[in-house]
């Protein structure tokens, strides 16, 4: 059963999502003040536009302006309480608020629904918001674990950090919720496809200041790209030496390319399946985006 | 230092940390530094220092010409045939390996490096 959440959702929307997907998902109301301690965490969130209706002193442009902003900073509450799980964020609006919900994408919206609500409509909506790209069904753990096993191992080499595994998921769409990633591109016989590594930022600058052994406050944007992009061609190299040892594939590196702001894409030609590997360094997460095709 | 005289090492490498790690490996050594970001600029030192150039440490994934084709280009040619090169690269495959010692490379070394490690086969190829 999928775990939802619905977040300042209308009583009555929350009755019809439940009612649309009593047979495959179960729909809680949480308050958005207190969303990043609840537990467990949501496969999917709910998310109703705005909640603020037109006293009669609001202009209705007033009333826009405060929904959007109202809903955009709670998207980014929530994708940030999520850290890097990958879960699908469903935006469900009036009528005369669906122009206006196209601006979430950016903060974290995946999808939109736009009331009133059809069950038909919900549980496809659904069902779209939570296929893993191409169809994948299970994660392989013999293309996991190289991948795994070199971050761990690099990041305690060059960052002198020990890093942790904390899940590995299968990705619904490409979208990074971190605030910068490094990708690198891969070929090889019979494999193409890309590496992310994807941080926030706070993390990013104390990752490289370690690799540099100096202090945050000192290291400068472009030394923390350079860094990044010497972790993913590190940790790529390390993960594909042991694939070729287990496939005996070979494999060719892209440059690294450094990718900033929050929920960037790296989109991968016709829909490879993409894992993400959440780590956790210093208390904080990361992300391990592979997207391989063989 | 051989005879007095201070020995140069070219480093290539697009990442100024690593590039940054290693010149600082080098000068520990009592020998002097010389950095390149890209294939063209290797070339272009080759060219300039290749009469006291006593190593070059090559990164293989590299902008312009990679490491691998600069390799093939120097051990192609007269004056800098033999010139030692360690290739310093991410790239572990054995595969990758095999390729770079049949283009005449004198080491392979994989990131992430140990420095001391690092450091003794600079030695080893400069008191060749």
């Amino acid at each position: 059963m999928i775990a939802a959440y619905a977040v300042k959702c209308r009583y009555s929307d929350v009755g019809i999502l439940r009612n649309a997907l009593s047979d495959s998902a179960t729909v809680r109301v949480v308050d958005p003040e207190g969303i990043e301690m609840v537990s467990p965490s949501p496969d999917l969130i709910f998310v109703g536009w705005g909640g603020q209706s037109t006293d009669w002193a609001d202009n209705e442009e007033e009333r826009r302006i405060r929904n959007l902003s109202t809903t955009c900073i709670l998207l980014r509450k929530i994708r940030r309480a999520v850290a890097f799980r990958d879960v699908p964020i469903v935006i469900v609006a009036e009528p005369k608020d669906a122009e206006d919900t196209m601006f979430s994408a950016q903060f974290g919206a995946s999808r939109f629904l736009v009331a009133p609500l059809e069950e038909r409509a919900i549980r496809s909506c659904v069902a779209e918001v939570m296929r893993p790209i191409g169809e994948q069904t299970a994660i392989d753990v013999s293309k996991v674990n190289p991948f795994i096993n070199a971050t761990l191992f690099v990041l305690e080499q060059m960052a002198h950090v020990k890093a942790k595994k904390r899940e590995v998921l299968l990705k619904k769409d490409y979208r990074l919720f971190g605030e910068v990633s490094a990708v690198i591109g891969i070929t090889g016989q019979d494999i193409e496809g890309s590496v992310a590594l994807t941080f926030q930022n706070r993390l990013a600058n104390e990752i490289v200041a370690a690799m540099w052994d100096r202090p945050v406050k000192e290291i400068t944007r472009e030394e923390v790209n350079d860094g990044l992009g010497e972790l993913v061609n590190v940790i790529s190299g390390q993960a594909t030496t042991e694939l070729s040892k287990e496939h005996g594939s070979h494999f060719s590196f892209a440059l690294p390319t450094i990718v900033s702001g929050f929920g960037h894409e790296i989109q991968s030609p016709g829909g490879i399946p993409c894992l993400s590997i959440v780590f956790e360094a210093w208390g904080k997460p990361f992300a391990v985006q592979v997207a391989i095709r063989e | 230092m051989a005879g007095g005289r201070t020995l140069k090492i070219l480093c290539t490498d697009d990442s100024r940390l690593t590039r940054k790690m290693i010149q600082d490996v080098i000068e520990t050594l009592g020998c002097e530094f010389v950095g390149a970001v890209d294939g063209e600029e290797t070339k272009r030192l080759i060219e300039k220092h290749h009469t006291d150039l006593s190593l070059v440490l090559l990164d293989w994934n590299i902008p312009g010409p990679d490491g691998l084709e600069i390799l093939r280009w120097l051990k192609a040619s007269d004056p800098y045939r033999n010139i030692p090169v360690i290739m310093v690269t991410a790239m572990g495959h054995q595969g990758k390996i095999d390729e770079a010692l049949e283009a005449g490379a004198d080491d392979y070394i994989t990131k992430p490096f140990d420095l001391d490690d690092l450091a003794c086969r600079i030695k080893k190829h400069l008191s060749r």
